[in-house]
């Protein structure tokens, strides 16, 4: 288990290394000279934009640009925001606990609605509880995020006056007013993360109860209970954990949805602003951050399986 | 947002006399009306939002950027069906007029995901080699990035635009069509009718046309449709996001945008517009996953 485990991760190595030179060589081959955009018109004589195009790096070869970047960014250094100046390594960790409480509120609430759901679901499979289930899940899957934040502000801000409709406090200045403020963004992002879970639950419990294993323990007199808790639920979380790990990547696409209509000073935020600003270092260190953390995420679900189904011994 | 993924399954084999006809095609839409009420429900929807934005804005005398001044936000009447936005123009004209570029942009990109995705899976899954291990990875990498923030970064880097916008769907929904194909491609090589093949001297040009690609076209059409549906949320996500469409056009996301500001006054403006992404997407998903159901008993759930 724990060479496999290392094994995982030296892979992992690599296709970070790839990542950021594909990363780095886009940004820095795309269309649009950041140079001008920092400066204002008025100020932008050839002169300064060279000297500045010169104190970034920017004149020099590319694989001296990525060479160097790569040199700092393993020391923890990312470069300076083209925007706001100030170092890209303390925006993003600034930025970071909004994102990780959010998702993994978010991740919770999901995981704890979902999976019970789907079992139900399956175990009252072709019934009306079913048909409701299966059809909210449905519609959770083809709702936009987006849409779901407006109405879920327009019904419990605007028309009820219940929850703020956006904002952020951190949870050291109010632990009360930081949760009051999440209700939403967390079940907006919720949602689509909970149709997916929700809906493989449900299939792979329909194939778990299935399973001869099933009928013995049915045989042998255990109440249904315990069959259910003991070994359809443990057996069905496999399928479940991998979805859920791929679901990761939703979730994080979603904080930026939710974060941009939510005002919440996230990671997502973060990139929507770096786009728009074209402030390529930022967007850098924000894409290559998402993949690490869903590299992780997949990385964890390699964990679980082995918790969840004992057979699975990594070797 | 996830990619879609249809499962690829090994249920449902094209025989020859089915195929090089239509009737494969019309067999199996008969047994999607025939054994699955979602599945038609799912067609209902599409075919009712096709209709009505290929038809509406030749029907509808209002031009949807007409500014009215004296009819700003108004609730659905009458004289506005679904009211006015805080520009007052008629939501109703918009929204058959941006449904075209949802629409569009959803076929677009997935047109252009296929082109790419499937002939890569081929040549992978037939061939394998050095080709498939260098495209493998590669596609490994582009999925080590959640889609939403690939699709932004690829916009960040060309600009936003509608046009960069599609191009970033199709970069992000591509690796799907080439894992599936691939992984349907190596199946089937190992089946009987493909070693026959092989085994009476067919060219494996000939192999790869008459009969790998018949038998792929199920799971293509699957995916293709799910893939539709997913470059329309897509799009309208990127156009929320202010990095698709740019004014004076505008999409389903776009009017969501522009909508949102005035919702304590009038929500109707980003109301409408998100049921229309929301109806459409919903369509595309019970289609899709009727055909897979019908294509593919097995994996019925």
């Amino acid at each position: 288990m724990a060479r496999f485990l290392l094994h995982r991760m030296l892979v992992a190595v690599p296709v970070l290394l790839f990542l950021s030179i594909g990363i780095f060589s886009m940004l820095h081959l795309a269309p649009g000279d950041p140079v001008t955009t920092m400066l204002s018109e008025d100020l932008a004589s050839p002169d300064v934009a060279q000297t500045l195009r010169h104190r970034l790096g920017l004149d020099r070869p590319l694989y001296v640009q990525y060479g160097l970047w790569l040199g700092h960014a393993l020391r923890g250094d990312l470069g300076y925001s083209y925007r706001s100046k100030s170092r890209v390594a303390a925006e993003v960790l600034a930025r970071l606990p909004v994102t990780i409480e959010l998702t993994l509120l978010a991740m919770g609430v999901a995981v704890l609605t979902a999976l019970p759901l789907g079992a139900l679901a399956a175990l009252r499979r072709n019934t009306g509880v079913d048909a409701a289930i299966s059809t909210a899940a449905a519609l959770g899957l083809a709702m936009p995020g987006f849409w779901l934040g407006v109405l879920l502000i327009l019904l419990f801000a605007v028309r009820l006056h219940w929850l703020p409709p956006s904002g952020y406090v951190p949870p050291w200045q109010g632990m009360g007013a930081n949760l009051r403020l999440m209700i939403l963004p967390c079940a907006t992002l919720a949602v689509s993360y909970a149709a997916v879970v929700l809906r493989i639950s449900r299939m792979s419990v329909l194939d778990v109860v299935k399973a001869d294993y099933i009928r013995t323990a049915h045989a042998k007199g255990i109440g249904e209970a315990r069959v259910v808790l003991r070994h359809v639920i443990r057996s069905a979380l496999i399928p479940v954990i991998t979805v859920a790990a791929l679901g990761t990547g939703r979730l994080l696409g979603g904080a930026v949805v939710t974060e941009t209509i939510f005002a919440l000073p996230g990671i997502g935020r973060l990139a929507v602003d770096s786009v728009l600003d074209r402030d390529f270092p930022v967007l850098q260190a924000v894409t290559l951050f998402m993949a690490l953390a869903l590299i992780a995420a997949n990385f964890l679900a390699d964990v679980l399986y082995a918790w969840a189904d004992p057979r699975i011994r990594y070797g | 947002m996830a990619r879609p993924v249809a499962t690829a399954g090994s249920g449902y084999r094209i025989d020859r006399r089915q195929e090089r006809s239509f009737t494969a095609a019309l067999a199996v839409a008969h047994r999607v009306v025939a054994r699955h009420r979602l599945a038609c429900v799912g067609a209902a929807i599409c075919l009712g939002v096709v209709i009505a934005v290929l038809t509406g804005p030749s029907l509808d005398r209002n031009p949807p950027d007409a500014v009215h001044v004296s009819a700003l936000l108004l609730p659905p009447s009458p004289a506005w069906w679904l009211g006015t936005d805080d520009l007052g123009r008629d939501i109703l004209s918009r929204l058959l007029a941006g449904g075209r570029i949802s629409l569009g942009v959803g076929l677009a990109a997935t047109v252009a995901a296929a082109v790419v995705g499937v002939p890569a899976g081929l040549v992978s899954g037939f061939w394998r080699g050095w080709v498939d291990g260098a495209l493998m990875r590669l596609m490994d990498l582009l999925f080590s990035i959640p889609t939403m923030v690939l699709a932004i970064a690829i916009v960040g880097v060309l600009g936003p635009s509608l046009t960069n916008a599609t191009l970033a769907i199709a970069v992000v929904a591509m690796p799907q069509f080439a894992r599936l194909v691939r992984g349907q491609v190596l199946a089937l090589r190992e089946e009987e009718f493909i070693q026959a093949a092989w085994a009476v001297g067919a060219q494996p040009l000939r192999i790869l046309r008459r009969h790998l690609l018949p038998n792929l076209l199920g799971l293509i059409v699957v995916q293709g449709t799910l893939t539709v549906s997913f470059a329309i949320l897509t799009e309208a996500t990127l156009s929320f996001l202010g990095l698709g469409v740019q004014p004076p056009t505008s999409s389903w996301g776009s009017m969501l945008r522009y909508g949102y500001p005035f919702l304590d006054q009038s929500p109707w403006a980003a109301v409408v517009p998100g049921a229309a992404i929301m109806l459409t997407v919903l369509g595309l998903n019970l289609l899709g996953d009727g055909i897979r159901d019908v294509l593919d008993p097995h994996l019925r759930a």
